[in-house]
């Protein structure tokens, strides 16, 4: 994999100026978009691109004097919330991960009853809006003894983002070369020891684009803990970005968007930083 | 869990959940390890005479606060009546921050697992669902037991009405509010009006001398001479609410039948109700198209306190938040800002508002039915709901909250509190929400122009026929 | 490849080998299917079942009762299931078109400009998909805002346009955007993947050959990142029909008469967002099945068109 470099295809035969040109009108909206995001974070009011006031930086007190603001009176601080957050997002992503690339191994290198059947299935499943599932969920997780558990909302929380999560490590180990692992299995290893021992460092890219990817999910996610952790909903950042938003009745926007920047910013910083691995989160299907 | 007393309940209470919720993300972690089931955190036990309540509120909502509050506060009180025989300890959280569905759906599904709290604050008419599958338990014997407990005795009639779902009651009134039509002074100034004529709306509207006819006019009369901008002579709620009722009851809608309490819809008070609007935004123009979707915090509250709309019908609550989220002094609210009931129809006829009280709730869950209730009652006092009305323009519930000297300061309170006289609830009924939902759209229809009023009453009928079968009594 | 022969070394008697081959797919599969079994596929038959029954908030879950096919009759007595129906596949269509051909159009052009300058612009594609849904619904919404609060009339002003409220008078725009830009980024994501997965070698060949850009997209990148496209196409095609989210949080469905409802955010509406807190959970579950049905139906028809067949085809070991 190392030996992919990123490199311009034809470089120097269309018009160089094009490309940029037609990718920057493109990405506009979404510039403006952010940029207003963070510019606006620091006025208390904005009409459109104009300010109504001077700079300010109210907005952002929640995070030296957090008892100041009204809506955040009554909630914990945000930096346990945070560290909540990064727990919660880490463990649903790394049991997500290692779910995923036991079942894309066994969906590229094994043979076994129904596995056409499971694979398509499996993407199919994803057809089903897991919000509509709540309520059957609720019932599992009630017969199960899971409601209330931060348990039961990791295994939600897995068993939604299996489908991606199956396919993507599927693709990465059908690139794998079959050559390495049957080595290691006709030196006598068992699977699993070759699978974790050989196939795993190979597909490092995946696992990481994957856990990225699944972290940011878990970072994002607000309904299962609200839902089924009621004893510890208000523990999460996603239920504090809800609340201010409130009902749309007297929110303060200039709030919503230094928060909302907050939130974003840690995702943000890791994806900047994996940017180069998340790059590489396809790797299957091309089948020469 | 400890008793929380005010100024140590946010330290207090993060630090225990936040010790739940790492105690249980640890169990997790090692449990997915081991791969064995993980390990329910460990709960505090339970001292000998010691009776455990737990209760849930919305929030927290910046305002309104002591709807948590004063529920520890009232344990406190029943402690000192208990003297230790039982000991009450109270847990109460807020959830959910403001989201009512969330906090509803999170309800309902404790409920199921029988983990819900011992008391709920809902909306009146939440409780109506729950009757059903007994999440919550009729209050008419724990009332009549306990008259003298609290303020249980004083609590304004009519709000016990809100409360009753077939003749049983099923909660106690936490607040309520009205929603007035607010008006600006300024403005009318501005088209010439006198200050007493200013001053004197309020009560020629109470009287039915200046009625909706007149109220058109006004603000026609404003676009026109160019005081308020085009459709910014009233502005209605641009969200789905309680409050676009008060132009179906003002014109002689019926929204529950008392006998049978199934649902009622009076076509010719919905054509009428349908009319307003559409003469409103399609004819006169008085009203914006955009008022349908507009966005609450961000468009609709920034022009009105901005003194841009003449006329504006909003939550009597709004009053503080104009204060609080829109930092407009009080003093300019009193000068520019006037405050009525919806006009009658017609002159003579009777001017109406809309209020929706909240309401504290027994659950079936609660192991001690007596003590729950008791914790309810003790919150329902003059002194303890006054400072929630005050601090969050709420309305008394109690007769004797008039006297209280907290509630006697606020002008605005005092000024409103007659409003009550004149309201109208929405229906305690489990299919309202279908109803309001499909009347909520055919109005967006209207004012959209994608129907005529009378096409809209035809097929919005025939829809809640279809939804809601012999829930319903057309009229 | 040649290795096929390698793979007779470990087998041992025939029903042994199968045995073992089924055992080890199952250590394997086992936390997956666990996972997938119980807390997908039950819930989903679950659902199924809901639907016909009369189970609501106000029924609970001890009180409800079948109904047979009420819940399924009351959805097609409504005047609106046809509209919604037609919102969905209008919605799903273009939404879709959006997402692979902008995503596509990305992530071949991010590839083509300075290596610097590309990462940078797939760093801007990404945030909308890994910005929490509120933040940027809300950015949308406020650029969408009635004048004098939204960006978007400062931005068409020069050209002549009217200020507006754009989520109400081009409510589908706003729908198509918000959804358009955060599935693109999806497809982006996955197709500069694959085609920084090709092999540098087949560039320099078709270069050495004199072909131009626009060829060498044509005749080598697309062919060779078929099968990502395919997967983005199938996978954004189910994930749109089920997608609730961002039409909740700009639209809600409006305006008036189910302008820009579509069938899930029916059933959100009907199931979970209840304003006056009863939920018609049963009811709900028969969108919800409907919806299933529709998303299965035309995923199949995509599945055979692309031939599907290939993509799941049986690993290239173990043949014996």
């Amino acid at each position: 994999m190392a030996t992919v470099v990123e490199r311009p295809p034809g470089s120097g035969r269309w018009p160089s100026l094009v490309p940029y040109v037609v990718l920057a009108v493109g990405t506009l909206p979404i510039a403006v978009l952010y940029a207003w995001l963070l510019y606006s974070s620091f006025f208390l009011r904005v009409e459109g691109f104009t300010p109504i006031g001077p700079f300010t930086l109210e907005n952002w007190r929640f995070l030296w004097d957090p008892l100041s603001v009204p809506e955040l009176r009554n909630r914990p601080p945000i930096i346990p919330l945070t560290i909540n957050t990064f727990i919660f997002a880490t463990v649903t992503s790394l049991v997500g991960v290692l779910i995923s690339s036991m079942a894309g191994y066994a969906f590229s290198r094994l043979r076994f009853k129904g596995r056409r059947m499971m694979l398509g299935g499996v993407l199919l499943l994803h057809s089903f809006p897991s919000v509509t599932l709540l309520i059957a969920l609720f019932v599992v997780l009630r017969t199960l003894g899971l409601y209330d558990k931060l348990a039961g909302v990791i295994l939600v929380q897995t068993a939604f983002a299996l489908p991606f999560g199956i396919w993507i490590m599927k693709g990465f180990f059908d690139n794998v070369p079959w050559d390495l692992e049957m080595s290691a299995l006709v030196d006598g290893a068992g699977r699993l020891r070759t699978w974790w021992r050989i196939m795993l460092p190979l597909v490092k890219p995946g696992l990481l684009a994957l856990t990225v990817l699944l972290f940011v999910e878990g970072w994002n996610q607000f309904l299962l803990p609200f839902v089924f952790m009621p004893s510890g909903s208000q523990q999460t950042l996603s239920t504090l970005v809800r609340g201010i938003l409130g009902e749309g009745r007297f929110v303060d926007y200039g709030l919503l968007t230094a928060v909302g920047l907050y939130y974003i910013a840690p995702v943000l910083a890791l994806f900047v930083f994996a940017q180069d691995q998340l790059m590489r989160i396809y790797a299957g299907g091309v089948k020469g | 869990m400890s008793k929380r007393t005010a100024p140590e309940r946010t330290e207090v209470g993060y630090r225990l959940s936040r010790r739940r919720f790492l105690v249980t993300s640890g169990a997790l972690v090692a449990a997915a390890a081991c791969t064995t089931t993980p390990a329910r955190a460990p709960s505090g036990g339970v001292t000998e005479g010691t009776v455990k309540l737990s209760a849930w509120t919305i929030g927290p909502d910046a305002p309104s606060y002591y709807r948590r509050d004063n529920l520890i506060s009232a344990a406190e009180t029943l402690n000192k009546k208990l003297a230790g025989k039982p000991t009450v300890e109270i847990d109460a959280t807020f959830e959910s921050g403001g989201q009512w569905g969330d906090y509803l759906q999170k309800f309902t599904l404790a409920a199921e697992a029988k983990t819900s709290p011992d008391v709920i604050l809902a909306g009146h008419e939440n409780l109506a669902p729950w009757v059903g599958p007994s999440y919550i338990v009729p209050l008419d014997d724990l009332i009549a037991k306990y008259q003298s407990e609290g303020g249980i005795k004083d609590v304004i009639p009519t709000l016990w009405s809100a409360m009753k779902l077939k003749g049983k009651t099923y909660g106690v009134p936490q607040d309520t509010e009205a929603r007035p039509m607010y008006y600006r002074k300024d403005l009318l100034a501005k088209m010439g009006w006198s200050k007493d004529k200013i001053d004197g709306l309020p009560e020629a509207v109470k009287k039915g001398e200046w009625a909706w006819p007149d109220f058109v006019a006004t603000a026609k009369d404003a676009v026109a001479k160019g005081v308020v901008g085009p459709g910014k002579g009233w502005y209605s709620r641009p969200s789905k609410g309680a409050d676009i009722y008060m132009f179906y009851y003002q014109n002689g809608g019926e929204m529950q039948d008392t006998a049978t309490a199934k649902l009622v819809i009076v076509k010719d008070a919905l054509l009428k109700h349908f009319q307003i609007h559409a003469d409103a935004v399609r004819n006169d123009k008085i009203m914006t198209q955009s008022i349908y979707g507009m966005d609450a915090g961000k468009e609709w509250h920034p022009t009105v306190t901005d003194g841009k709309v003449l006329f504006y019908n909003a939550g009597s609550w709004t009053w503080k938040d104009w204060q609080a989220t829109y930092k407009v002094p009080e003093q300019s609210l009193w000068d520019n800002v006037g405050f009525m009931l919806i006009p009658a129809a017609q002159r003579g006829g009777k001017p109406v508002t809309v209020s929706h009280p909240l309401a504290y709730a027994v659950t079936s869950n609660a192991k001690d039915k007596d003590l729950a209730f008791r914790l309810i009652a003790n919150a329902t006092t003059p002194e303890l709901n006054s400072r929630h009305s005050v601090t969050s323009a709420h309305l008394a519930v109690l007769t004797t909250q008039k006297d209280d000297p907290t509630y006697k300061q606020d002008k605005f309170l005092l000024a409103t509190q007659y409003m009550l006289d004149y309201t109208k609830f929405i229906p305690n009924h489990a299919k309202f929400g279908v109803y309001d939902d499909v009347l909520y759209r055919f109005l967006g229809a209207v004012e959209q122009g994608q129907s005529t009023p009378a096409q809209a009453v035809e097929s919005a009928v025939k829809e809640l026929q279809g939804q809601l079968g012999d829930e319903l009594i057309v009229k | 490849m040649a290795r096929t022969e390698a793979i007779a070394l470990p087998r041992e008697r025939q029903g042994a080998a199968w045995w073992r081959t089924n055992a080890t797919a199952l250590l394997f599969m086992g936390p997956a299917m666990v996972l997938v079994l119980v807390f997908f596929l039950a819930p989903v038959v679950i659902t199924f079942v809901m639907s016909f029954t009369d189970l609501a908030t106000s029924t609970g879950l001890s009180n409800w009762q079948w109904i047979g096919s009420a819940n399924y009759e009351r959805m097609f007595r409504s005047q609106f299931w046809f509209t919604i129906l037609g919102n969905t596949l209008v919605y799903v269509a273009i939404v879709l078109a959006f997402n692979v051909v902008v995503g596509l159009g990305v992530a071949l052009l991010s590839l083509h400009v300075e290596p610097k300058a590309g990462g940078v612009f797939r760093a801007l594609w990404l945030l909308p998909r890994i910005s929490p849904s509120v933040v940027y619904a809300l950015m949308w919404t406020w650029a969408a805002a009635s004048p004098p609060f939204g960006m978007l009339n400062y931005i068409v002003a020069p050209f002549g346009l009217e200020p507006r409220f754009w989520l109400q008078s081009d409510p589908w725009l706003i729908v198509i955007l918000i959804n358009g830009f955060v599935g693109a980024s999806f497809g982006m994501l996955i197709l500069t993947s694959a085609i920084k997965a090709i092999p540098e070698d087949l560039f320099r060949a078709a270069r050495v050959d004199g072909a131009n850009a626009l060829q060498i997209v044509r005749r080598i990148t697309l062919p060779l990142v078929k099968w990502p496209i395919l997967f983005v196409l199938v996978y954004q095609t189910m994930s749109l029909f089920a997608s609730y989210e961002y039409i909740l949080l700009t639209t809600n469905g409006g305006p008036g008469l189910y302008g820009t409802e579509t069938w899930s955010v029916w059933a959100f509406h009907t199931a979970l967002a209840n304003y006056y807190g009863n939920l018609d959970f049963a009811y709900g579950a028969a969108m919800s099945a409907i919806l299933v049905l529709l998303g299965l139906g035309i995923s199949i028809v995509l599945l055979r068109v692309f031939r599907f067949g290939q993509l799941v085809a049986e690993p290239r070991v173990e043949v014996d």
